[in-house]
């Protein structure tokens, strides 16, 4: 069905640990009458077996000594070579945003965009402004909103047809072949942190001829697909993989290397060395409408 | 499920994708899903041809360094460098979208001539020869006839212009300017009377490479500021100082306190501790008033009032000067309210602003230490009195003993790594020429042409922009020097990377210059264009050249970094169409002009001089990083102590260097363009604080800090106002600029004059209070000035309630830039509702109801000399009420080079529209952007 | 006959017309749409909705004259087979075109995921599809049988779950506060039903199959049906308000007084509700009002779905989305592109000849015959 992913990089082994959600759901007496018979349902592993990563890892950046602490980048690359070096489900990816840093410079914004090749219409990581308050007593925040890679992700369950899954290291992904575009999941998800790529081109709107970075391939999840072509992902819900096809090859996502207000940490939560473990230990740790039971991966600091 | 699997190459389907991909597009959206080349297949080929290229950026002033990622030749990423501390690794929207700006089907793609009338925009495609040729030709006539002082070189905002530079001194113009001259002159005045520097940034770069006391070099991420202020001063928007982004954030965590003086709620402040809405103009007022709280309640003996750190008077001359003239204004009254001069009640009734916050601002200043006091551009330069707010806050930081200590105060200008020497061409404007005044031969430099220095603006630093349009239309009359009395008109305006039909104060003055006429002929006769986007000064030239995006050509980084450090910028991707990089145009040109004869142009200058680019850049790495060695810990203990430094910090690490006592230099191995590539593109030196320590990094003729600025030194007179006083005494006629304050020559030392187009401090324009109730300011967007705004990305991203998503649904004729200039494709183009930023005016909520308005509506701002501009309103809590906020570059923009933002041009509103083009602040003839007042209109 | 000529008439003229909404489906793909990103689905998951509850309220006149025997529905039980089965028919194919990668529907049924309605759906639209092309074989030959009897009982319970499932489609998206709710399978299967009966109705009297029994029997279950639809409504709107959950009473609000007011208050209360009461209620012997009443509910019935799908989308998840970052498809406020509507009026176009033709050329059952 699917190319054959397994002589790739290793980028998409699925796990499939699932909840089930019908029971979360006030879905009511109908859903209730379709549950029973799709209870225990498995689905199709779809990759290769967690393994440590294949191919070579990026070096870490080399900056002089430090008089104490060190560069967060580096740390935290650091960081993620160790979480590297464990197999896949013992990693539980995680990202802190310090909303106290952000200054809304939307550098994240569009560097997920340039990173991952997004189409007009798509932005993974838009930065919300929230004012509150009247004049002169007015208070405003930024907040970047990736996508949650939510613990119990209610747009996995809508899916009707396997297309998007939790991996074992906690990152929910979409089989791009797989997607058939019918937009469930982008109607399920609380945090609005899934997209329609409806087929749009920037050159669409100047000059018609295409643009030489929109005929990039797009890295997302280690595929290098030319969306020039017209093929997937086109057509297809999409969404902020926590730049899969970087972490495995040791670099960080690019919203957190490009922060220009050092506010987006990254890391392996499960392990209690790592920045982010230090970070999510805070007490002025919050998470996006928690309420929902989603639990989410991305954690903010007020 | 691979329905086809077609191996065309990379170089085929980039072509075969446009053509193609409409059809296929559609194809591929009902379904069809095939994939052209495998995943790993591409994977595989793109691998092979990725490379990480180190350069600068220009998207902003701020350029940082950048690691872009090169695909197939095409720049697919663009990210900080990690290697260079002053962005370490971080890169802004702007930086981002880089790629949307090189790759842009609004690029100037091959040279033009003007076929129509200046301003219609009609353009017909050249060869680089035949372009040259007209430049040639029409540069040697008005050479000819005027004298190469007839012909200005005004490289905007874009730093890397040493070739021009170079080109145009040697051919004999002293006029080569670049855009400081339409950024911030007042802003930078203090700095440069009392350090001879230019601006003051806090000590929050991070990290800063530092000697440790066991000699190693380590890098130290320590924050150790305890307050900032920042006074209309926006950095993490108008992201010029780019380490202010991280650094004040982080060294508020690290407890800093933050206070932030801006009329709007900017982005900084946002993450203030305190905002304090100041109306507009009146910072001077505010600044004065802490300077007089500080002196008035400073007690040594109270730990709780000891604001004055007196050690700096150790290392000053003149305060007691300075401070007397300061205290004589304390008893005088002000007549718009009767309260004595620079007390906070003064202050308050001005500023808007409570007198106990005020007084607490001051305290708090005074008290808290290290801190930095920091001001803006738009908050003070671009105001008429601007100065003494740039006066005072250079003051405030020195007497409070926060200059040059860990956590305090940076003059950056003075510890950043120098650059350019030779290859500026300065050694050009010390040629002799003789011009006939008067029926006299008179020989003098080439400098003593220069049109303000010895003409209207004698302390124009930077030269003034400001008034082109004035010299434009009525020529040049010196006034100083060996040339006093002579005359000249302006024939030639070569533009490159600047905008001043837009940027410019008033944009009906320009291009009422730029096309003035006798009979047939324009008064100016050559307009040159030179840039990579079309913008509106595009519009009216005579010639247009593609020059290369800074991903395509070489030159090196300007930077404001806490200690010395440079980067290159470098060839990322080849040159796309026919634009040609600085260097190319320098060289190219040169040859012309030599062809032709002219006999200041000479081989041994440029090409024999200059064989390739590299050499050219090379030259002006001579100069890095060229700055006393000096402060604590001292970079190089084993390095003479304020002696210049030259060379690599490797060989001067290595005590690779000869040392030359005489010059007081040591020269190391020069720092080269291959070096720096060899070293992440960045060369870093090691950073110290107190370095105005005898002397140390201070560049005034005391080597102290100047609290006066005409004064006697050894017999000698000095300081920086000394020389233009000189002249003006000799000529006996005080420039223009001083006569409308009623001044006679430059004063010694402090001085105070109220702002003008301000009703609610300066009593001549109390008049308009009521008809006229609102004060206009600007503030940047996500966009870089008026060069940006083509830029998608850039376009789609709201910005502090100036730049917001209010458009209405439109169908529109899609332009580009094409072989002949602005061309019509023929497609219509649908924008829906509210699906694209455009530029509005920010409005406070109460305002706007008064009004019976609401936020969308098109109103029509309309000022007393009856300028006018037309925008949706804002209504916001955001801002001071009484005050509206316009996006700078962010309306009204009719360049059809400019996509989606053209497109709103009717709607959106241009704020150098509403500008007084005759007001020009005294000293340094710098346009004015931020005194106005309009009345609001409904549409 | 008259009629039925109008009816092809009307129903071609809507297909020659709609293929300009097929065309630019086709080239310019869901480009010219104006559902996207923040409004994922629009008009045609609307249409969808509505086509799939006709066909249930259809059904269940087919019940009960095939299933139950209710002898005066027997006479209508054909046109109510074949609109059921055209209404799906359109139904899915406005939801095929509607999906991203419509060449790859074939998924759902190759791997199904059974945790998510819309992949069970997929399955229950299957057999009740192949149920509704039995039947019609059956009844064409002779409706009397048991095998028709037994049939017509279990495509009954499949009716009651899938229009059920439908509503559950939405009511288990906890993300959209309006749709959240246990009410919505119930109030989907209710005004499924009212529009797929009302539509029976119109197409009987305009057909001339309408016996004065067999009128009143329609006309006493759509005044039931649009009571429970009434109570229903109620109760869903005044819980919510009362309770006053943000989301959801802005979607309300969206509703009730948003831009788009008039559809709720005119089309849906006006056109589907009060106009059809009166008729029904006043001039319930009148055939003409009769075809009106049901006319009116069966059109109203896409605003009604509309009304369901939309105001829940344009509500933002964060208010902050709304200036986050501006493009197509990044903004919540939606309405039908030319496309959208053209591609709709083909659709249902596509309905009405496939109704049209079962009607026209398959052989009339006895059981019609005899009235
Ligand atoms: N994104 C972006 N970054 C840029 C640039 C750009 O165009 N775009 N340009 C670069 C350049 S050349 C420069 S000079 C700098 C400019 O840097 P800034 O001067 O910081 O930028 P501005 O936004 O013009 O102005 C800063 C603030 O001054 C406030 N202001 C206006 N009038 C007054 C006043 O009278 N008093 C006070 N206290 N505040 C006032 C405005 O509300 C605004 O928030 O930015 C540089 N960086
Ligand atoms: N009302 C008002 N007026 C103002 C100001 C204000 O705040 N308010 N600010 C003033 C200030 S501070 C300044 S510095 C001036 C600036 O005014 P200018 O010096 O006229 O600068 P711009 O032309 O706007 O912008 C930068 C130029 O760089 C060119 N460029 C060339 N190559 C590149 C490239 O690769 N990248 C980018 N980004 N640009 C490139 C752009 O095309 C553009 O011409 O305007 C001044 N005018
Ligand atoms: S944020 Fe949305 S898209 Fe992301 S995992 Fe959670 S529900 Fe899914
Ligand atoms: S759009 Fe794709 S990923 Fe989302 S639910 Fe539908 S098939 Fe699954
Ligand atoms: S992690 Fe990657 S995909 Fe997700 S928002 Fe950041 S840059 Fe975008
Ligand atoms: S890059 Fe960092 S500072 Fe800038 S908007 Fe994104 S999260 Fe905030
Ligand atoms: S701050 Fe300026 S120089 Fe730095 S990345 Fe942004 S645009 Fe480029
Ligand atoms: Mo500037």
């Amino acid at each position: 069905m699917t190319p054959d992913k397994s002589s790739e990089t290793g980028l998409l082994q699925t796990e499939e640990s699932r909840r089930s959600f019908l029971g979360k759901f006030a879905g009511g007496v109908f859903a209730g009458l379709v549950a029973p018979a799709v209870a225990g349902q498995v689905e199709p592993a779809a990759a290769a077996p967690p393994s440590a990563p294949a191919g070579q890892l990026t070096p870490v950046i080399d900056l002089p000594e430090a008089v104490e602490g060190e560069h967060p980048q580096k740390r935290m690359m650091e960081d993620l070579r160790r979480a590297l070096q464990k197999p896949v489900d013992q990693r539980k990816w995680a990202m802190v945003i310090d909303l106290r840093k952000c200054v809304g410079c939307n550098g994240c914004t569009i560097a997920c965009i340039t990173e991952n090749k997004l189409p007009p219409g798509i932005a993974y990581r838009p930065v919300m402004t929230e004012t509150h308050g009247t004049y002169p007593h007015v208070a405003r925040r930024f907040v970047p909103r990736p996508c949650m890679q939510c613990d119990n992700p209610p747009c996995v369950d809508v899916c009707p047809v396997h297309a998007t899954w939790k991996r074992a290291d906690g990152i929910v992904a979409i089989d791009y072949d797989k997607c058939i575009g019918c937009r469930y999941c982008i109607t399920a998800c609380p945090y609005s942190a899934r997209s329609f790529d409806a087929g749009y081109f920037y050159s669409d709107f100047e000059g018609g001829e295409r643009q030489p970075y929109e005929l990039l391939p797009s890295p997302e999840y280690g595929e290098d697909r030319v969306r020039a072509e017209g093929g997937s992902p086109i057509g297809n819900a999409r969404k902020c993989t926590f730049c899969l096809h970087r972490i495995e090859r040791g670099e960080l996502p690019a919203c957190t290397l490009t922060c220009m207000g050092r506010a987006t940490y990254f890391g392996d939560m499960s392990d209690p060395k790592s920045l982010v473990a230090e970070l999510i230990g805070q007490p002025n740790v919050m998470r996006l409408k928690e309420e929902l039971g989603t639990d989410p991966k991305v954690f903010y600091l007020t | 499920m691979t329905i086809k699997d077609t191996t065309v190459s990379r170089r085929n389907f980039l072509k075969m994708g446009g053509v193609a991909a409409g059809g296929i597009a559609a194809l591929g959206a009902l379904g069809t899903g095939f994939k052209a080349v495998s995943a790993a297949e591409a994977r595989r080929r793109l691998q092979a041809e990725t490379k990480t290229a180190y350069t600068a950026c220009v998207m902003c002033p701020a350029e940082c360094s950048l690691a872009v990622n090169v695909e197939n030749g095409v720049a697919s990423t663009i990210y900080g460098n990690p290697y260079a501390p002053l962005n370490s690794g971080v890169a802004c929207a702007k930086g981002a979208s880089g790629i949307q700006m090189v790759y842009n089907a609004n690029r100037i793609k091959y040279p033009m001539i003007r076929v129509g009338e200046r301003g219609e925009g009609k353009f017909k495609r050249v060869s680089w020869d035949e372009a040259l040729e007209f430049i040639a030709d029409k540069l040697m006539q008005i050479k000819k006839e005027h004298g190469a002082e007839s012909i200005i070189m005004d490289a905007g905002d874009v730093t890397d212009r040493d070739p021009y530079y170079y080109l145009f001194r040697a051919f004999g113009t002293p006029h080569t300017v670049e855009h400081g001259a339409i950024c911030d002159t007042p802003r930078r005045h203090g700095p440069k009377l009392m350090f001879g520097g230019k601006r003051v940034e806090p000590d929050v770069m991070r990290p800063v490479l530092v000697r440790q006391p066991d000699g190693s070099l380590k890098n130290d991420y320590s924050y150790r500021t305890r307050l900032i202020v920042y006074a209309g001063w926006n950095p993490f928007t108008a992201t010029r100082i780019v380490y202010e982004s991280r650094g004040t954030v982080e060294a508020k965590l690290n407890g800093a306190k933050i206070i932030v003086i801006d009329p709007a709620l900017s982005n900084t402040a946002t993450k203030a501790d305190q905002w304090l809405p100041i109306r507009p103009g009146t910072d001077p007022d505010l600044f004065v008033a802490v300077l007089r709280y500080i002196l008035e309640n400073h007690n040594d003996d109270d730990p709780f009032r000891r604001y004055i750190d007196w050690s700096f008077l150790d290392y000053s001359q003149g305060w007691e000067e300075f401070e007397a003239e300061f205290k004589s204004w304390w008893n005088k009254k002000d007549p718009v309210n009767g309260l004595n001069y620079f007390t906070v009640e003064w202050a308050a009734e001005r500023t808007g602003l409570e007198a106990e916050t005020i007084a607490e601002l001051a305290h708090t200043f005074g008290i808290t230490k290290p801190a930095a006091w920091v001001w803006g551009m738009n908050g003070i330069g671009h105001h008429y009195n601007g100065y003494v707010a740039s006066i005072i806050g250079t003051a405030l930081n020195v007497i409070t003993g926060n200059m040059e200590v860990p956590g305090g105060a940076i003059d950056t200008e003075l510890v950043k790594s120098d650059k350019g020497g030779n290859a500026k061409g300065g050694d050009f404007l010390k040629r002799e020429v003789t011009r006939v005044i008067n029926g006299q031969e008179v020989t003098a430099t080439v400098d003593e042409l220069h049109m303000d220095w010895y003409g209207k603006w004698p302390a124009g630093w930077d030269d003034v922009v400001g008034d082109y349009p004035d010299r434009f239309l009525n020529g040049v009359k010196l006034k100083y020097g060996p040339f006093r009395g002579h005359e000249y008109p302006i024939k030639a305006f070569i533009i490159r990377t600047g905008n001043p039909v837009i940027t410019g104060s008033n944009t009906d003055k320009w291009i009422e210059a730029l096309t003035a006429k006798d009979g047939d002929e324009y008064r100016v006769g050559l307009v040159v264009y030179i840039d990579t986007p079309f913008l509106e000064t595009g519009m009216y030239a005579d010639v247009v050249l593609p020059e290369a995006s800074y991903l395509e050509r070489m030159s090196l980084s300007d930077i404001y970094p806490s200690h010395q450090l440079i980067y290159l910028r470098d060839f990322v991707i080849d040159k796309m169409y026919e634009s040609k990089t600085q260097y190319d145009i320098m060289i190219a040109l040169a040859k012309k002009l030599h062809e032709k004869g002219d006999p200041d142009i000479k081989p041994e200058d440029f090409w024999e001089r200059f064989p390739s680019e590299e050499d050219f850049w090379n030259e002006a790495l001579k100069k890095a990083p060229g700055r006393a060695h000096a402060g604590e810990p001292l970079p190089y203990p084993h390095l003479p102590v304020n002696y210049k430094l030259y060379g690599t910090p490797d060989s001067l690490e290595a005590g690779n260097v000869t040392i030359d006592d005489e010059g007081k230099k040591v020269v190391g191995e020069y720092v080269t363009a291959q070096w720096l590539r060899e070293h992440h593109g960045v060369a870093v030196w090691p950073m110290s604080w107190y370095r105005f320590k005898n002397g140390g990094v201070l560049k005034t003729d005391s080597k102290k800090v100047d609290f006066t600025w005409d004064y006697d030194l050894d017999g000698n007179r000095k300081g920086r106002y000394a020389k233009y006083n000189k002249r003006i005494e000799e000529a006996g006629e005080a420039p223009p600029g001083l006569q409308d304050l009623g001044w006679d020559k430059y004063p010694r030392t402090f001085y105070w004059f109220e702002t003008r187009w301000n009703p609610y401090t300066n009593p001549d324009y109390a008049k308009y209070r009521d008809e006229y109730p609102f004060q206009v300011i600007s503030g940047r967007i996500h966009h870089a000035m008026s060069g940006t705004q083509m830029v998608d990305w850039l376009g789609r991203l709201t910005a502090e309630d100036l730049w917001v998503p209010l458009n209405d649904e439109r169908v529109v004729e899609e332009m580009v830039i094409g072989e002949n200039g602005p061309t019509p494709t023929g497609r219509k183009v649908r924008i829906p509702k509210n699906t694209w930023c455009i530029g509005v005016i920010q409005m406070n909520r109460v305002d706007g109801e008064k009004l019976g308005l609401q936020t969308g509506d098109l109103v029509e701002l309309e000022t007393p000399l009856g300028h006018k501009t037309r925008g949706k309103v804002n209504l916001v809590e955001t801002i001071r009420p009484g005050v509206l906020r316009l996006p700078f570059g962010g309306g009204g923009r009719f360049s059809p080079g400019l996509g989606k933002t053209y497109d709103f041009r009717d709607e959106t509103p241009n704020v150098n529209a509403l500008v007084d083009p005759d007001y020009h602040s005294p000293i340094m003839g710098m346009s004015l952007y931020g005194d106005m007042v309009v009345k609001v209109k409904k549409v | 006959m008259k009629t039925e000529k109008i009816l092809w008439g009307v129903a071609i003229i809507g297909f020659l017309v709609g293929l300009v909404g097929l065309f630019q489906r086709i080239t310019g793909g869901h480009t010219v749409a104006a559902y996207n990103t923040y409004v994922p689905w629009g008009l045609w998951v609307a249409l969808y909705t509505m086509l799939i509850g006709v066909s249930v309220g259809a059904y269940v006149v087919v019940a009960l004259a095939y299933g139950f025997h209710v002898k005066a529905l027997q006479p209508v039980g054909r046109i109510a087979l074949l609109t059921a089965f055209a209404a799906l028919a359109g139904g899915l194919l406005a939801v095929w075109l509607d999906l991203g990668h419509p060449m790859r529907f074939f998924r759902l049924f190759f791997s199904t995921s059974f945790t998510s309605v819309m992949g069970v759906m997929a399955w229950l639209y299957t057999l009740y599809g192949i149920l509704l092309v039995v039947l019609i074989y059956l009844t064409s030959k002779n409706a009397e049988t048991s095998t028709v009897r037994v049939l017509a009982w279990l495509g009954l319970v499949l009716v009651v779950i899938f229009g059920g499932a439908e509503g559950s489609l939405f009511g288990v998206v906890s993300a959209q506060a309006l749709w959240e709710s246990g009410l919505t399978p119930i109030l989907f299967l209710v005004e499924g039903a009212f529009s797929g009966v009302a539509l029976v109705l119109f197409l009987a009297v305009v057909l001339g199959k309408l016996q004065t029994a067999t009128g009143q029997i329609l006309r006493w279950m759509l005044l039931g049906l649009l009571l429970a639809v009434v109570v229903l409504n109620w109760a869903e709107f005044s819980t919510a308000l009362y309770a006053g959950i943000p989301a959801k009473a802005q979607s309300l609000n969206v509703i009730l007084f948003g831009p788009f007011w008039w559809v709720f208050w005119l089309i849906n209360v006006g056109l589907g509700l009060i106009v059809p009461l009166l008729l029904l209620v006043f001039a319930g012997h009148n055939r003409a009002a009769l075809a009106t009443a049901g006319g009116l509910v069966a059109f109203s019935a896409i605003s009604a779905k509309l009304n369901l799908v939309i105001p829940a989308l344009v509500v933002p998840e964060f208010e902050g989305l709304r200036t986050a970052f501006s493009g197509f498809g990044l903004t919540f406020d939606y309405f039908p592109t030319s496309a959208e509507w053209l591609l709709t009026v083909w659709v249902v176009s596509i309905a009405g000849l496939i109704f049209l033709a079962l009607y026209h050329f398959l052989p009339t059952p006895a059981s019609e015959q005899a009235g």
